[in-house]
């Protein structure tokens, strides 16, 4: 019942994720960050098979790292996303597939434009002006098709993500404890405490 | 003969802290067909000569000196042919590994890196030779726009605006410096490349069979084109230039 | 020599391994390094290879690496040997943090790449890595700047200030004679001038052929440009020439 949600903006990219950590009947943590930044300029949020997900964050996490101190350069967003689309899909087909679903939020600095890709578990890569993973998408689609627009502004995007997460408060059926809402731009990527 | 000893093995060095094996493989390059790299501010230029050994040999329409190792980057070769195709084989794969991962084409640097390092190894590790080869890389990237790199057997690689590997390198490179100006334009670029190729062969002139010659530019649309000339074209400009026979007649 | 240097890294009967020694020999083949620690940084400066009329500095690799975010290396020797070394200890870095966390320490690094570096003296077919290096950095939240060599043989050791690689003798005699442990250069500015004027005891010209890099506490690295260093090779020239001038002056009073 994870929350991973994101919507590309003119100027940036939003990503929501739910705070909760939840086990069988219990939640077991309120503050949780389903996200990991990735480079300066690209943030990942996961969501999917616990365990599996941190793991398969950090490991991206620490490849995509390790290509920027090597060629002192950052990778593209577009080339980050083909590069987790490879992994989940050398994943899937290994004896012990890792279950997890990720949104990549990006600010491709060369071309100055701002991508979000959705990449499931089995290795299925989308690119979207909006994404989300899980239930989320049932009770959120529907007002993002509604009032999307393409050049909004941050401003305007926050406002649809509010109208999305009430909307999710009001239709799911257990507490998710609120979402973590991060933004990446020009300048990289952050936190938005308050929105 | 004091290095006789230490010459036997690749991967020993001598007590002055020399690689035998390496410079002897740097040797036989020296006496390998010249091949020249010229980067232009709107393209470069590649060119080699090639050691024609009889009349009666068949000059196929494949290049043997020049490469293609992935739709940007473009190879010239001096030394042993045979090392110099397992090398090239490997770059193409490791090219088209890398678009696979990423979706995009391979930075020059990292191609030339890998390929170095592949070298590298064949110094380091028990029983082998190393590669007799050295290269020139002709590219576009993003990142710097046209490149222009040489590596050699020993394993280290450099960056260029203009270059010169094999035979009469020397000689070559000295013309090279003299002649070559920052803002040099393609048009001039191959001017200057057939001119010092002229000037520095063994043979009497420069003829089309002896030469072999690509340029790499890149469209306004993005796309990079590279370009192998065939003998024919190789004949016009050569005529063009005027390095050609006309040299003899006069 | 009786062929116990023929074989690759083995023991001579009076205890030498040849191969290490030769190795060592290849360092001092290679252009100069040099690493200084000043009370809240660490300078790592070196010759750059010649850089001829017609290369492309752009392209051209450096001769210092970042290893991570806190820690660079440099070294002599031979340039192909030293990429490996690097692409190892970068590899090491990001795995050590994948798994522990935490970022590696300067320490712990220097281990790892003394350690490769042992076991190239030790297998089979194989022999040393030709390189010295210099690794400097900072721990994680810390504010100690630390500085190492490693050598062909895997010896490891902690220095204050240390050259290695061609003419290294000249530099460390030199570092002796102008570094004091006690006081250590109070600023970053003073301690890129000592480094500067060290290498500059071996580089004859001047700032186009030295690189150098500042490392500074919390993950703060950088390069200087050509242009700054010239600032501090001006500088340094103008005081040798002031002290020139007035010791000829002293001269001529007397």
């Amino acid at each position: 019942m994870d929350i991973t949600l994101g919507i590309r903006l003119k100027d940036s990219v939003i990503l929501a994720t739910s705070k909760a950590v939840t086990r069988g009947i219990s939640i077991l943590k309120a503050d949780d960050d389903k996200t990991r930044q990735l480079s300066e300029h690209s943030l990942m949020a996961f969501s999917g098979e616990a365990g599996d997900t941190v793991q398969f964050a950090e490991y991206i996490q620490a490849n995509i790292q390790l290509y920027a101190i090597r060629e002192n350069y950052e990778l593209s967003p577009q080339a980050v996303s083909s590069f987790v689309r490879q992994e989940l899909a050398k994943s899937i087909r290994s004896r012990k597939p890792f279950q997890v679903n990720v949104l990549l939020a990006g600010y491709d600095t060369h071309n100055n434009k701002t991508e979000l890709h959705q990449i499931d578990y089995l290795g299925t890569k989308v690119e979207l002006p909006y994404a989300a993973h899980g239930y989320s998408g049932f009770y959120t689609f529907s007002l993002l098709d509604r009032h999307y627009r393409p050049e909004m502004t941050l401003q305007e995007g926050l406002e649809l993500l509010k109208l999305c997460v009430e909307e999710l408060d009001r239709r799911m059926p257990v507490d998710f404890k609120g979402v973590l809402v991060k933004v990446v731009d020009k300048d990289g990527c952050r936190d938005l405490e308050e929105w | 003969m004091g290095s006789r000893r230490y010459d036997s093995r690749t991967t020993i060095f001598s007590p002055e802290g020399r690689l035998y094996q390496v410079e002897y493989a740097l040797e036989s390059i020296s006496h390998a067909g010249t091949a020249i790299g010229i980067m232009a501010k709107d393209g470069i230029v590649l060119a080699a000569e090639r050691k024609v050994t009889s009349k009666l040999l068949e000059q196929g329409s494949s290049s043997e000196k020049l490469y293609k190792l992935n739709d940007n980057i473009t190879v010239a070769v001096a030394g042993l042919t045979a090392d110099a195709e397992i090398l090239i084989n490997t770059a193409r794969v490791y090219a088209q590994n890398y678009l696979k991962t990423y979706n995009e084409e391979i930075p020059v640097e990292i191609l030339v890196r890998y390929l170095s390092d592949v070298k590298q190894g064949y110094t380091q590790h028990g029983g082998l030779r190393p590669f007799g080869a050295s290269f020139i890389y002709a590219g576009y990237d993003n990142r710097y726009g046209y490149q222009l790199f040489t590596s050699n057997p020993s394993g280290n690689y450099s960056g260029w605006k203009a270059i010169s590997v094999g035979a009469n390198t020397s000689a070559a490179q000295t013309l090279l410096q003299m002649d070559y100006k920052d803002e040099i334009t393609l048009e001039e670029g191959i001017e200057l490349a057939l001119k010092t190729l002229s000037k520095t062969t063994d043979a009497s002139a420069l003829t089309a069979e002896r030469v072999e010659f690509s340029t790499i530019t890149k469209l306004d649309s993005g796309k990079v084109v590279q370009k192998i000339f065939k003998p024919q074209e190789i004949e016009t400009l050569l005529n063009k230039t005027g390095v050609t026979k006309k040299e003899e007649d006069e | 020599m009786s062929g116990y240097d023929r074989a690759l890294s083995i023991f001579s009967p009076d205890g030498h391994i040849f191969q290490v020694e030769y190795a060592l020999e290849a360092v001092k083949r290679g252009t100069c390094a040099v690493g200084i620690k000043g009370t809240d940084c660490v300078v790592v400066g070196c010759e750059r290879r010649s850089t001829l009329k017609l290369q492309d500095p752009r392209i051209t690799p450096s001769k210092i690496s970042t290893i991570d975010s806190h820690v660079v290396l440099s070294f002599a020797g031979l340039n192909a040997d030293s990429r490996i070394l690097i692409e190892k200890a970068r590899v090491e870095a990001q795995s050590h943090k994948l798994t522990l966390e935490d970022p590696v320490s300067i320490d712990y690094l220097t281990r790892y790449v003394a350690g490769v570096q042992q076991r190239y003296t030790q297998s089979g077919g194989v022999r040393p890595f030709g390189v010295s290096t210099l690794i400097a950095g900072f721990d994680p939240r810390d504010t100690q700047p630390k500085l190492y060599q490693t050598e062909p043989s895997g010896i490891y050791s902690a220095w204050s200030a240390q050259a290695i690689g061609r003419n290294s003798k000249t530099v460390r005699e030199f570092l002796e004679k102008n570094y004091s442990k006690e006081q250590p250069p109070a600023s970053e500015q003073e301690c890129v001038k000592l480094t500067v004027k060290a290498l500059l005891e071996v580089v004859q010209t001047g700032a186009k052929n030295i690189e150098i890099t500042v490392v500074r506490p919390h993950s703060k690295i950088g390069t200087l440009s050509s242009e700054d260093i010239g600032k501090y090779v001006d500088e340094i020239e103008q005081e040798k020439q002031q002290e020139l001038e007035k010791k000829k002056k002293k001269r001529g009073e007397n």
